[in-house]
């Protein structure tokens, strides 16, 4: 029987080529789409997934507050917070502390030297808590002694050749930093998976820290540390928030001011990448909704491709219903032909989904490339790809094949036997795929188009400085302090003696530019003024040259200039600053002195300017604080102005080359400061790429169903366009006939998708301080994209069938 | 073998009944070959389908072996159709997509016979009614007749005591007709009750019993 069914949905298949061919095109595509999709969501899901003890392991971050309510908040904590916890708490079992190392560093080992990022310094029992992989060294003591380290497998090939080239074991060589220390390696660990939201390139033992940056051991206001807990099994997240409040009362804000609070929040460490958004992340993290909205999308998709399967084969049934008809009549009951047309669909969607597992191998390469990252695929664990196949099989055999086969199993055999039933989109159900099909392809086409929209808006945006004809360079890590504005003055004057080069700044932070340069900003207030009044502004270091550099316009006061400058240095402050602190009218403010953070810190105002976008436009203008004075800068700014694009080439050699004849020992990397900016907007710009990939793929999947039904259609009225013809209908009446019923439909759906659109817009804009109008053109555009895609499909066929003669139609009855 | 009693069948056309069949009482014991006659929509084929249980009444009353049809429930009346009832259509109704040998054989599927039964039945009555050499080939390949042929060969294989009979030669020519005519007359020698609807006056003289249906009301029998 079985076997009987299999052959006769072959021979339909075969039979019906043209329908067979839409259904699994259709839902290969289908398939395609939502596994691609489904790979990606399931690997943003997956980060931290791959440490043993992950359940019981939380962050902890930073709350502050002010009477008014929380006022700002902070990923890193105090380094004495975690050991206090554990000396305190018999349920925190273990903790890690890990803190960046914030300047520029350059290693160097024997003649290769690099300036090197993401070194990080954590507590020895690093590894307990973690899973990443050791591949030389004792995980256990690696991080006890002063001065260890411990390298990735690339960093260290970096250094010390390819490792399938070592001689001899990698532990215990020593490495050289900023010329200044030496370190010994005592690992090498595996490369950091990509699905981790911690990554580092080298580990440097805690006990190392105070030697280079001071002693953190009770210092409770410095901030600078992310600090893990590992808890005990069983217990519980809530009960321990609790204490944690009370640990904070009894640690801080007792001996502090009674008004401005801390306290500690915890985060589970696998909700870190897609639910965590504080300041001083680690990376940029990723975002929870977007990825739940992207795993709607794959539902949406494969329901679409559904639901041709559905409205196709349903729409087809008279001519399955004769058959139905006579195998009801020759013994058959509902129950066999149920099964048999559930195997027809089983069939479909068995050669679609091999066709899409062909072409997702095929086009994983353009996958990849589109979300920006390698993700694992469904090939990479035989049992995640069975179980998918498993599953997408049964599921669309369930779910396309299961209402067909009932309709059509229900047909009775005195009817079907002796005419056929009138055919058209009258029945409720199909009407409503058809709608979901075109509901869903409009809200994605308008979703794309919210998306790039926004994009274009932000890119046009005056962002209150000139992003254009910047170079930024790395500041030099190895150089006596006392020299460095000698030498950094010598690079500026002789790159400006180029007439191209206009003005050359130095700066501890670019704007757009890795938020963790930014400094610490909690507890600044007017000289004099209440302690109440302390709140937090955005921070960093500047020289003379930088508002001129940037273009930023200063409204009250005076630039800074090297002439006029204190030891201690001035501030300057932004419109938005003023008004925190107090001021309404700009030049009240100037020669004013605020408590930079401490009581031996009064610093003057020495001008205001107007605010301009530090930060994408997701955050708006925040209160900014910039201080001259500046011994350790992290970039140099170099502003030049060139007739064509062809001279770049040459001032970046030019600076290169003075580059290497001042700072000797420091390796030359620059970057371009409009790319680095734009570059906040990547993972927009993806995610509008991604959502109009897959529009399109909804879109297309959509046509293929209606331009399948509309055929059918058309085929059943063939008789009924004749007689038409014959009472003398003209072709555009025929074809207006024909297309007015799936018009009808598209314009619906253009009028439910609208307000569901404007729902998701919105939420997504939420995410931007910045935002651009959703205007009104954009839902005509996506109307009328919709409406000409579906005309197109429909109308070629209709306008093929009101051409034909009727005396052929007419006759074959 | 059939009893129907004050059998009613009507559509409902608005508020007003369109009767198809009214009042219809008549007996037909095993071993006979009763013609249907009457004018286009006199209700032939709507009897046909309440006797073959593919149609239920309005009202009255239906025993087929003294079994009360008209108490069943469908699951229990394809049981019985299955068993006892053959069709032949004037259509023909082949499923296109199966070979000659596979329509004849697909009653026996539903039947649940098991596969070395099914082919030594099907071989035989592809033997029977000489289409062996066509077993393989599918309907469209066929001319009329020889699907009408086959049309009986698959009403016949399941061995049923009553075969019901649409137009059988309505589509065809006068030679093929005879063909088919001939092989009912001998399935009835063989002990088939059969029960036809022609038009055809030559068809008639196969049968022993003729039953005029007028309107839906049984006008002779």
């Amino acid at each position: 029987m079985l076997l009987n069914h299999i052959k006769i949905a072959f021979r339909t298949l075969i039979r019906k080529k043209f329908y067979s061919l839409l259904n699994i095109a259709g839902l290969a595509l289908g398939i395609v789409a939502a596994v691609f999709i489904w790979q990606y969501v399931a690997f943003e899901r997956s980060y931290d997934n791959f440490h043993e003890d992950r359940d019981r392991i939380y962050r902890l971050h930073a709350k502050f507050f002010t009477p008014a309510g929380q006022d700002d908040a902070d990923a890193m904590n105090a380094a004495p917070v975690g050991p206090a916890l554990k000396a305190e708490y018999p349920e925190v079992e273990e903790y890690v502390r890990i803190t960046p190392e914030y300047g520029r560093t350059v290693f160097r080992y024997g003649e290769k030297q690099f300036e090197e990022q993401k070194i990080y310094y954590t507590d020895s029992n690093f590894f307990d808590l973690f899973d990443y992989k050791i591949l030389y060294g004792d995980p256990t003591n690696a991080l006890v002694e002063p001065f260890s380290i411990i390298l990735t497998r690339s960093m260290a090939q970096r250094y010390l050749g390819h490792e399938t080239d070592w001689v001899e074991s990698p532990i215990g060589k020593t490495i050289n930093v900023n010329n200044q220390v030496d370190m010994k390696i005592t690992g090498i660990v595996e490369d950091v998976p990509e699905n981790s939201h911690f990554k580092f390139n080298a580990l440097v033992s805690f006990v190392t820290f105070p030697s280079t940056n001071g002693d953190p051991t009770n210092q409770w206001e410095w901030n600078d540390f992310y600090t893990y807990v590992q808890l005990q099994e069983g217990a519980d997240m809530e009960e321990f928030q609790q204490n944690l409040d009370d640990f904070a009362d009894r640690h801080l804000n007792s001996q502090g001011s009674e008004e401005y609070k801390v306290y500690y929040g915890i985060q589970p460490l696998q909700s870190i990448h897609l639910n965590s958004n504080l300041p001083y992340e680690m990376e940029s993290n990723g975002d929870g909704k977007t990825v739940s909205f992207l795993l709607l999308m794959a539902i949406l998709i494969l329901i679409i491709a559904w639901a041709n399967y559905i409205n196709l084969s349903t729409a087809r049934a008279e001519e399955r219903a004769q058959e139905v008809g006579v195998r009801k009549v020759i013994g058959a009951n509902r129950m066999s032909l149920i099964n048999q047309f559930l195997i027809e669909s089983a069939l479909v969607n068995f050669i679609a989904l091999a066709l899409a597992l062909f072409l997702i191998v095929l086009c994983q390469p353009l996958m990849d490339n589109l979300v920006g990252k390698q993700v694992e695929t469904i090939f990479d664990s035989p049992g995640v790809l069975f179980l998918t196949t498993l599953l997408v099989l049964i599921l669309g055999t369930l779910i396309s094949g299961m209402y067909p086969a009932f309709v059509l199993s229900g047909f009775k055999p005195a009817k079907t036997l002796k005419s056929s039933a009138k055919g058209g989109i009258t029945d409720w159900f199909r009407l409503g795929l058809v709608t979901f099909q075109y509901v869903t392809s409009i809200v994605l086409i308008i979703s794309t188009m919210i998306i790039f929209r926004q994009l274009d808006y932000m890119k046009n945006m005056d962002l209150g400085f000139s992003i254009e004809e910047k170079i930024i360079v790395n500041a030099p890590s190895v150089y006596n302090d006392s020299v460095q504005s000698q030498l950094f003055d010598a690079f500026r004057n002789t790159l400006l003696q180029d007439p191209r080069v206009i003005s050359v700044s130095a700066s501890s932070a670019v704007p757009g530019k890795y938020y963790l340069d930014l400094d610490s900003r909690g507890g600044i207030r007017m000289a004099g003024a209440d302690e109440n009044t302390a709140a937090s502004f955005t921070s960093y270091r500047i020289d003379e040259d930088f508002f001129g550099t940037y273009g930023i316009s200063i409204i009250a006061g005076k630039d800074f200039s090297r002439e006029t400058s204190a030891d201690d240095g001035a501030l300057a402050i932004n419109r938005a600053a003023l008004k925190l602190l107090g001021f309404t009218n700009p030049d009240d403010a100037i020669g004013k002195r605020v408590r930079f953070q401490s009581d031996e810190r009064l610093l003057p105002i020495a001008n205001v300017f107007e605010n301009y976008h530090h930060k994408s436009l997701r955050h708006a203008y925040e209160p900014t604080i910039l201080w001259n004075h500046l011994p350790d800068p992290l970039y140099y700014t170099i502003k030049y102005n060139i007739s064509s694009t062809d001279q770049v080439k040459s001032i970046i050699e030019n600076t290169e080359k003075t580059w290497t004849s001042i700072f000797t020992d420091n390796p030359f990397q620059y970057f371009f400061f409009d790319e680095q900016y734009n570059a906040q907007y990547e993972a927009d710009k993806r995610l509008g790429k991604i959502i109009g990939t897959f529009a399109l793929f909804a879109v297309f999947i959509a046509c293929l169903g209606l331009f399948g039904l509309t055929s059918y259609m058309i085929s059943i009225r063939t008789k009924e366009i004749g007689i038409r013809k014959v009472l003398g209908a003209s072709i555009n009446a025929i074809v207006m006939v024909l297309t007015k019923d799936f018009l009808s439909i598209v314009l619906g759906s253009i009028v439910i998708a609208i307000p569901l659109s404007l729902y998701f817009g919105r939420q997504w804009l939420e995410n931007f301080a910045y935002k651009s109008n959703l205007s009104w053109w954009i839902f005509v555009l996506a109307a009328i994209i919709a409406l000409s895609i579906a005309v197109i499909t429909i109308s070629i066929q209709s306008i093929r069938a009101a051409m034909t003669n009727p005396v052929d139609s007419l006759r074959s009855e | 073998m059939i009893v129907l009693k004050n059998i009613e069948r009507y559509y409902k056309q608005g508020p007003q009944k369109a009767w198809v069949l009214r009042n219809i009482s008549l007996e037909i014991t095993e071993g006979e070959f009763v013609s249907v006659m009457g004018p286009s929509g006199s209700g032939k084929t709507t009897l046909m389908n309440i006797i073959g249980m593919l149609d239920e009444p309005n009202n009255g009353e239906y025993y087929f072996f003294d079994e009360p049809v008209h108490k069943f429930n469908e699951r229990k009346r394809t049981d019985l159709h299955k068993h006892y009832i053959g069709f032949i259509f004037q259509a023909y109704h082949l499923i296109d997509d199966l070979t000659v040998y596979e329509n004849i054989e697909t009653p026996l599927l539903y039947k649940k016979i098991n596969r070395s039964q099914r082919r030594a039945i099907v071989a035989d009555i592809l033997d029977r009614f000489n289409i062996v050499a066509k077993k393989d080939l599918f309907p469209h390949q066929l001319s009329g007749g020889q699907q009408q042929l086959v049309g009986v060969a698959r009403a016949v294989v399941g061995k049923p005591k009553l075969l019901l009979a649409d137009e059988p030669t309505g589509n065809l020519h006068s030679s093929q007709g005879k063909v088919i005519m001939d092989t009912l007359a001998e399935l009835h020698r063989e002990g088939i009750t059969i029960i036809q609807v022609t038009h055809d006056e030559n068809n008639v003289k196969y049968g022993n019993r003729v039953i005029e249906l007028w309107d839906g009301f049984i006008k002779a029998d």
